[in-house]
């Protein structure tokens, strides 16, 4: 079968915009179903989700929902195939939009693999922003940056095919910051990652959160949501939880197993912690938030 | 029985401007039965070492002996390590190549000489260890699941029925199903007799299913013992890349201020010691 990306323009395709994007994108599905051409399975079965500028949300469910497909419904690498899908309120379906759209939503892939383009750490940090049509100095910058704050500068000369898995993965990064889209779509984007850099990822997620940027991030780890605004369930191609992180975070340990997630230990230690009155109901779940509530108490 | 690394060593590329240490002298014990974690951050030698240990790379320096058998002795001796230490790479459905589940778990026991009824007899008791039914068989691997993929790897390196089995960070981009799974069947192989060797930078994982742990550090050993051991050494040194799990960390300071008796990584068992505390709302 005829992998995606043969039947579609290379994602990284950008024409010049002066439309760069400071402040976050809204993303907009509407019944939207999708199915792949040489597959009978209806892979999204009829998807409404609004997604507000700025708003953080994790879009969790099973290997095979349909995760990596609706996030490329967002920067039009797929069209739906019932419904319509908006960007800041442009139909994905316009071809003359495309390359506004992708400066607008960035996709950070499950695969590194999948979006690395250059063979030397800064050339591939620099594609984004030389399809965007910017000057030579800004592009300078803006790879100086990207690349630091991911912790690759010191092998900006190095080839790319000497990182290991998880420096790809934060080399995928650095190009889509590069492009400071207004909205940033992790597909399993840490999962290569160990602990440390895990949080230090998490920690420029946060730090383009705060900027304003809309922040889409699929992963199988619960602990790595706890900043997320909302949470979002897909099941078989539909939508089958959805509401602020909080809430499905006091899901109890066995309901959260049945429907296939592990609850963040942290998690557990707050419920505990709520249910005998030793905290308030309204600490998050964070160890910070709870250490501090406890150091109060002494 | 066991499988013994002393004072090993490996630099990749010495005496080059790319030279880069990746391992120093580097000593352990692993026991047939017993799950051991090695834990490390990325880049601090963990594929390096698995690699020693069947004998893929040999010791620059130091040893490593597989039922008496050194790694870097005569090519007889080393053929019959490579049987005895199964090794399944990281993302090993990466290095899936058959057209059918059947031809890929039987490679392994075919180059050890299985032929007719006895290999397929290898094929269907390592697709049952690994919880694989029959129906299988036939499936083309490339179209399973991430999940699915996995198991098919890992059962084809346990079809050539080693007895010590090394995985090298065998839950990475699993969901948490796949990983409750692939535990419960790591479990299983030790207790079935089998060494497992489980590498992984998931130090929280490693406390819940490991009998030891091995902490690596930029090519050496920081701490060595069971995971209580390890809790406890923790509280004294800092590893570098090594993050604590946090209700974990949050045990090392409650115990530092005496407000808790023991350390844990187990949220229900913190909240019970802060309960019996009394840290109680005015
Ligand atoms: N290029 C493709 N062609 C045909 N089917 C596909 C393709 N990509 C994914 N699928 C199928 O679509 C379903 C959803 O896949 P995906 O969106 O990748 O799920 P997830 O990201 O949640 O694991 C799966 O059943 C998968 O097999
Ligand atoms: N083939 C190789 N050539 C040169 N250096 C290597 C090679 N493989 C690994 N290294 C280096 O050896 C060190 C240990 O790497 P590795 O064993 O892969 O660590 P880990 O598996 O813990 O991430 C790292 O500094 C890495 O850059
Ligand atoms: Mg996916
Ligand atoms: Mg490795």
């Amino acid at each position: 079968m005829a992998p995606v990306s043969a039947m579609l323009p290379r994602w990284r395709l950008y024409s010049w915009s002066n439309n760069l994007m400071s402040s976050g994108t809204t993303l907009y599905l509407k019944g939207a179903e999708f199915q792949y051409p040489d597959n009978e399975k209806k892979v999204l079965k009829g998807i409404d989700l609004e997604i507000r500028a700025g708003e953080w949300i994790a879009l969790l469910g099973p290997n095979g929902s349909g995760k990596s497909t609706l996030l490329k419904l967002f920067n039009a690498l797929l069209l739906p195939s019932q419904g319509c899908c908006f960007i800041d309120g442009i139909n994905t379906n316009e071809t003359k939009s495309v390359a506004l759209i992708r400066s607008k939503v960035s996709i950070v892939f499950q695969n590194p693999e999948d979006q690395i383009v250059a063979s030397v750490v800064e050339e591939d940090t620099a594609f984004g922003p030389e399809n965007l049509g910017l000057r030579s100095d800004e592009i300078k910058i803006r790879v100086k940056e990207a690349l630091i704050s991911v912790g690759l500068w010191e092998k900006r000369k190095h080839a790319v095919s000497s990182l290991s898995g998880g420096q790809k993965q934060r080399l995928a990064l650095a190009g889509v910051f590069a492009i400071r889209p207004g909205s940033l779509l992790l597909d399993e984007a840490m999962s290569m990652l160990d602990p440390a850099s895990r949080k230090s990822f998490l920690d420029l997620i946060k730090r383009e959160h705060s900027s304003g940027c809309t922040i889409v991030q699929v992963t199988h780890r619960l602990d790595e949501i706890l900043n997320s605004d909302r949470t979002v369930v897909i099941t078989d191609g539909q939508i089958s939880w959805q509401g602020k992180t909080e809430n499905f975070l006091s899901i109890s340990e066995n309901e959260l197993k049945d429907m296939g997630f592990a609850k963040p230990p942290v998690a557990v230690l707050k419920e505990e912690l709520v249910k005998s009155g030793i905290i308030p109901g309204s600490t998050r779940s964070d160890i910070g938030e709870i250490r501090k509530k406890l150091c109060l108490l002494q | 029985m066991s499988l013994t690394v002393k004072k090993l060593s490996f630099t990749y590329n010495p005496g080059l401007p790319t030279e880069a240490k990746a391992l120093q002298n580097v000593s352990f014990n692993a026991e047939k039965g017993e799950i051991l974690s090695i834990v490390g951050h990325t880049g601090s030698g963990k594929s390096t070492l698995a690699m020693h240990l069947n004998g893929l790379l040999v010791p620059q320096s130091g040893e490593v002996i597989v039922d008496g058998l050194k790694t870097d002795s005569e090519p007889n001796n080393l053929k019959k390590i490579r049987q005895c230490v199964g090794l399944v790479f990281q993302y090993p459905e990466q290095q899936i190549f058959a057209e059918t589940v059947r031809d890929e778990i039987s490679f392994g026991p075919y180059n050890w000489g299985k032929r007719g009824e006895a290999l397929e007899e290898r094929v269907f008791e390592a697709m049952d260890l690994i919880g694989l039914d029959n129906s299988f068989a036939s499936a083309n691997p490339f179209l399973l699941s991430g999940g699915e993929k996995r198991r098919v790897a890992i059962a084809s390196v346990l079809a050539s029925e080693p007895g010590y089995l090394v995985l090298d960070e065998p839950t990475a981009g699993l969901d948490f199903t796949g990983v409750c799974e692939l535990t419960l069947l790591l479990r299983s192989m030790s207790e079935k007799g089998i060494c497992v060797i489980h590498i992984t930078h998931d130090l929280e994982l490693a406390l819940n299913i490991s009998d030891r742990i091995l902490i690596i550090s930029e090519g050496t050993v920081t701490a060595y013992g069971t995971p209580s051991e390890i809790s406890e050494m923790l509280s004294n040194i800092n590893v570098k890349g090594l993050i604590l799990p946090d209700i974990l960390s949050l045990s090392y300071e409650l115990k530092k201020t005496g407000s808790i008796e023991n350390l844990t990584s187990d949220p229900y068992r913190l909240a019970e010691q802060i309960k019996a505390a009394k840290m109680r709302c005015r």
